[in-house]
């Protein structure tokens, strides 16, 4: 039986472009495309951001208790003190942008990775029962999408008190597994009826073996490039929350709450709204455009 | 082909009930709605006794929500705080909304399919990669951000249309909200384009068309087009409903008096009626539109059986 | 779009009431420019938000307000006197106000030749049957309790607010066009006439009483303009009412514009697409002394103020050190500058200057800022228990002056500050009179006044009794301070009693106000004469089109 099954993992070999897999003809896709190289560089960068902020700003400087923000320095303009300027409340907006990475980054992650791992499986079960199961599913899913993001995000945010980023990764995943559950659904309706399913089912394998073993991993691809652009997505609509006065809350701060702040004094001082919005247009960016590399490499319809 | 209409249309019977339940529900669970009241309208407890019996606010949520389905299948909708009815608000508002979201899609189809086209046919050069750069950058500039800098430029600075409002009529005062709105999935219209048309192009009747000699640009009208817009049109059919919903804060900016401006006012004031009643009716156009969806998949695609 | 508003706001559905008719400001003091400052005629448009209702008696805001002045006429208006005070004057349709028995009843005799638009006269019973349909609770009416306990208590007001009667004892027409009032207890001339012109009632016909609903998108008044036709979400037009028998505006027509928020008024003035507003959102305030020129209205000394409250019930401001260390660790004047631009001053006291007896400094020492006296004083009462405050705040709000306080207090003082998030001031009572807020919360909200009286700026979250009372504070001398007050037999003994409240207040400091707001505005190029009342009204009778 090993021997039919012909999902991804198992037609890997290690020994080069040599022979013709999948995922090595990807990676030799990948490594010429300049998409994928410039995403990956501005990837690295948001990760040291993330991890290591300490390297690139003083975290002083992003907290009034240790001597940073002082109202005196309001909308103070780009100086060796302030590398990038000051926002209204006289903080740095470069260590306030640096150190605004984590929360975003982090909601974006998380989001991302439970809207899939809910969406799938959701996805899988309505898409692989069919029938009833999967009409009321997919009315559910109906329900939710037919919401308005905006209604589901205030009257989540304000009925749970949730402290920092949770209530945001909670409202933003609550309102996207849908999405990303109806994708799931129609990819294994797609693979139900391929061969090697049919083939599976004919020698005897049970329903979960199928699902698990055949079905999701040739579903899940697509889903995991869309979870990469969605996670981009995911932190400009913190932006969007934090903009209706529903995302993080001060101590914490992220490049939303910046971007939000920013809107009073936009027109006198356009690097509080500059600085943190093109931090975030370049995250989200790198995200997309490697979600967009890497389905064009994993997809052999698209091949030249 | 009519029974599978019939029955996802019967479907919306109870998808209608558990939304509006789910909806006065999520509502209820935000608390009392006098305490929304300001400290002023406090001086004034006939009025808020008022409010209480008018709306049923003593009580339990059951049998407000009860009393609310009753009233509904007797066609009414209820009324907000401040006594303007449910049915009014959405007869004024919803025409604009829906000229507004059918707007943005045309701007989808018209400026996504032609640059998607066009970028597909001229892979890997200068064209694909700028389009794709800039329409990658609309995704990820919030929305709010994008809304002021056009009303900036367009209505302040150039002074081609008012900033705001819908004084001026179609198209004028609709363009600019319209982009805003459609400026999201404009991108993704676009990729999704490119991306199938790319597809549809390594098909075999692709090859035999070319190999038969027919000009490339017949081959594109005559095949390509046809086969590979079949995920672009069910994108945006679903894409209306999605629009509409979605449009509170662009007519916050652009100040249109739409659905999406009520929905946020009545959500704040907790005006349970009218969030309900606005949302249930976005999710009923939702489904006809995702069914509509479903039904065109079946035309434009032979292969799709609905039994 | 600032969904949100700026500043401990009022919160909850209205910005804040609006006194009705006001003032042609001493004087007044609209651009000036030489250049086409045109007569009468012409037409211009005035940007308002949504405003709840349009009907005289359900007429709760700023914005129906603004659009009732130009629609209806009422008894009294309030105008600026020589000191800034706002004090309530006799209308056109007013002929004399008297009281036969020192204040206990009062007559107010109407000039005849007002009448409605539908041609109903205005006479003294259109008063009594506007003031009954106003004052019964089953109608649901937002300003039926000037006639209640607290306000004018006229006689019999009880039984029509409970729906048991359908006529206040008190109110009778003796003649045509003769009113009289009586109320359960005397008060002054100038306390009544502040009550009644407060959130004023406007006169109502009868046709008001069959079809509300009607009457509410079409209302038909007695004023200077008349509506074209109902109003929709996107606004509404009056023209000149040919008939009217007082003093007629200067222009043709107005057309008021509904916007669901501030942003979209200023780009509409830059535009030159919105002719005039009494409101700017917070991003206009840096750059709109410089686009408007001249044209930029920024009037101090608002009805409006804002304040701070320590909880009685949490032990954290137990010492009084504690709570004025606070209040002194924070710089208004720095604040009020850098966020406000200059439209929001420090407050003093409970009432600005625009009121008869404000703009005292009551608080005196309490409120100047000094960060070195701040920390002496905290650490001197033995810090503050658990080092951390929390600051209120509005889901309405953006927050942004609560976090240059909470800098403020951390810089000046050490100690933490966090924000403590309400959804409303409803929740806030709820939460901390209940002791379910985390210790350290304070409190605080907004309050626009319903008249120029201190009494009306302090009673209702400071007296005992009172359901707004959101610092739990208890003291029977202020409430007896207060409650002299509004017994007083003159003006002079009057005011005297309730600073003295206030001093009362401020000497046990269990809240205090920190900040009053000016009333910002502006106006296109098309329009001169333009200026805004202390109660953030603008006359827009005087208005003229430039030609």
């Amino acid at each position: 039986m090993s021997d039919i099954q012909l999902d991804v993992e198992t037609s890997v070999r290690p020994d080069g472009p040599a022979s013709r897999t999948l995922l090595g003809d990807a990676w030799y896709d990948l490594r010429r495309s300049w998409i994928f190289w410039i995403s990956a560089a501005l990837l690295v960068f948001v990760l040291v951001m993330v991890v290591f902020p300490g390297l690139l700003a003083p975290q002083e400087s992003t907290s009034s208790l240790t001597g940073g923000c002082q109202l005196a320095n309001s909308l103070a303009p780009p100086s060796s003190q302030f590398k990038l300027g000051a926002d209204q409340q006289g903080c740095d907006v470069y260590a306030l942008s640096i150190y605004g990475a984590r929360p975003s980054v982090i909601v974006g992650v998380l989001a991302a990775v439970l809207t899939t791992i809910i969406g799938a499986g959701i996805g899988l079960i309505a898409g692989f029962f069919g029938g009833k199961v999967d009409s009321t599913i997919s009315r559910i899913i109906d329900i939710f999408l037919g919401v308005p993001y905006i209604l589901g995000a205030i009257v989540l945010l304000s009925a749970v008190d949730l402290p920092g980023i949770w209530g945001v990764v909670l409202a933003l995943t609550l309102l996207s597994w849908p999405t990303a559950a109806r994708l799931v659904r129609g990819k294994v309706i797609e693979a139900k009826g391929q061969d090697y399913t049919l083939a599976a089912r004919s020698l005897g394998a049970s329903n979960g073996r199928i699902m698990v073993r055949h079905i999701l991993p040739n579903a899940i691809g697509p889903s995991i490039v869309v979870a990469v652009i969605s996670l981009g997505l995911f932190i400009g609509a913190e932006a969007t929350l934090s903009y209706l006065g529903l995302g993080i809350r001060p101590p914490d701060f992220s490049w939303g709450t910046m971007i939000a702040d920013a809107q009073n004094a936009f027109f006198q001082a356009p690097w509080t709204l500059l600085v943190p919005a093109g931090f975030l247009t370049l995250t989200v960016l790198a995200f997309i455009l490697l979600g967009e590399a890497v389905s064009e490499a994993l997809d052999p319809k698209l091949r030249k | 082909m009519g029974r599978y209409v019939v029955r996802r249309l019967l479907q919306m019977i109870p998808v209608f009930f558990g939304s509006t339940f789910l909806i006065y529900f999520l509502m209820n669970a935000l608390g009392d709605p006098l305490n929304t009241l300001s400290p002023q309208q406090r001086q004034n407890p006939a009025y808020m006794e008022y409010l209480t019996q008018s709306f049923n606010l003593d009580d339990p949520f059951i049998v407000q929500y009860l009393k609310y389905i009753w009233g509904v299948l007797h066609g009414d909708f209820g009324t907000t705080f401040s006594g303007e009815s449910v049915w009014s608000i959405v007869v004024e508002r919803f025409p604009v909304t829906f000229l507004l979201a059918v707007t943005a899609v045309a701007i989808e189809i018209v400026l996504g399919i032609s640059i998607g086209i066009y970028a597909a046919l001229k892979r890997g050069k200068w064209f694909d990669n700028v389009s794709l750069a800039v329409a990658l950058v609309f995704i990820a500039i919030p929305l709010f951000v994008l809304g002021f800098t056009l009303q900036w430029l367009f209505g302040i600075k150039l002074g081609w249309v008012a900033p705001s409002g819908i004084a001026q009529g179609w198209p004028k005062s609709y363009i600019i909200p319209a982009f805003v709105l459609a400026a999201g999935s404009l991108a993704y219209v676009l990729r999704l384009t490119r991306q199938s048309l790319l597809e549809t192009f390594n098909m075999d009747f692709m090859r035999t068309a070319k190999a038969k000699g027919l000009p490339s640009r017949t081959i594109l009208r005559k095949y390509g087009l046809r086969n590979s817009l079949i995920p672009v049109v069910t994108f945006l059919g679903i894409e209306l409903g999605t629009l509409m919903g979605g449009a509170v804060i662009t007519e916050g900016i652009f100040n249109i008096p739409g659905i999406g401006q009520q929905l946020y006012t009545s959500i704040r004031q907790q005006e349970a009626v009218v969030v309900v009643g606005i949302t249930t009716l976005l999710i009923i156009v939702y489904m006809l539109s995702s069914l509509l969806v479903d039904v065109l998949y079946a035309v434009l695609d032979p292969r799709i059986r609905y039994e | 779009m600032s969904l949100r508003k700026h500043g401990l706001a009022a919160g909850g559905l209205v910005l804040g009431a609006a006194l009705a008719l006001t003032a042609c400001s001493s004087g007044s003091s609209g651009g000036g420019s030489s250049a086409g400052t045109g007569g009468a005629g012409g037409t211009f448009s005035v940007g308002l938000e949504k405003f709840q209702a349009l009907t005289p008696s359900n007429c709760y805001d700023l914005y129906c307000a603004q659009v009732n002045r130009a629609l209806f006429t009422g008894l009294f208006q309030f105008t600026t006197d020589s000191s800034g005070a706002l004090t309530p004057t006799n209308t056109e349709l007013t002929k004399s106000l008297n009281s036969p028995d020192d204040g206990k009843t009062w007559e107010i005799e109407l000039n005849p030749g007002f009448t409605f638009t539908n041609g109903e006269k205005v006479t003294a019973q259109t008063f009594v049957d506007t003031y009954n349909y106003a004052a019964n609770g089953d109608n649901g009416q937002q300003l039926g309790f000037i006639f209640g306990p607290g306000s004018l208590d006229v006689q019999g007001y009880q039984d029509v607010a409970d729906g048991k009667s359908k006529a206040m004892s008190g109110i009778k027409a003796k003649s045509e066009y003769l009113l009289s009032i009586t109320l359960n207890a005397a008060m002054t001339e100038s306390l009544f006439k502040n009550f009644i012109t407060g959130p004023q009632i406007l006169p109502m016909p009868s046709e008001a009483f069959k079809d509300p609903a009607k009457y509410e998108k079409q209302p038909i008044g007695n004023g200077p303009y008349k509506l074209t036709g109902p109003y929709n979400n996107q606004g509404l037009s009056v023209v000149k009412n040919a008939d009217y028998a007082g003093t007629a505006g200067n222009a043709d027509q107005i057309d008021f514009k509904i916007y669901a928020d501030s942003n979209a008024y200023w780009a509409d003035l830059q535009a030159n697409t919105l002719d005039v507003t009494n409101n700017l959102p917070q991003n206009a305030l840096a750059t709109a002394p410089q686009v408007l020129g001249d044209r930029y209205l920024n009037t101090p000394n608002g009805l409006q103020y804002s304040f701070f409250g320590f909880p009685a019930n949490d032990p954290t401001f137990k010492e009084k050190d504690v709570r004025i260390g606070i209040a002194k660790s924070i710089n208004w004047d720095e604040i009020n500058q850098k966020l406000y631009y200059g439209t929001r001053q420090t407050a003093t006291s409970f009432a600005p200057s625009s009121i008869p007896g404000g703009g005292q400094d009551v608080c005196g020492d309490k409120c100047t800022f000094d960060a070195a006296k701040a920390k002496e004083l905290i650490q001197g009462a033995g810090g503050v228990p658990g080092n951390t405050v929390r600051i209120p705040q509005l889901s309405n709000e953006t927050g942004d002056v609560q976090k240059a306080i909470c800098n403020q207090i951390q810089t000046n003082t050490g100690v933490t500050c966090t924000v403590e998030m309400f959804k409303d001031f409803g929740e806030m009572l709820d939460v901390t009179q209940n002791g379910k807020a985390p210790n350290g919360t304070m409190v605080g909200s907004g309050w626009v006044a319903d008249n120029p009286t201190i009494q009306n700026m302090i009673y209702f979250f400071w007296t005992s009794d009172s359901p707004g009372n959101v610092a739990q504070y208890k003291n029977p001398q202020f409430d007896k301070l207060l409650k002299e007050g509004v017994q007083a037999k003159s003006d002079e003994e009057q005011i005297a009693k309730w600073q003295e409240a206030e001093k009362v207040l401020y000497e046990d400091f269990p809240g205090y106000a920190y900040q009053f707001r000016n009333q910002v505005g502006g106006y296109s190029t098309n329009v001169s004469n333009v200026s805004i009342s202390p109660d953030g009204l603008i006359d827009l009778n005087v208005i003229s089109v430039n030609s």
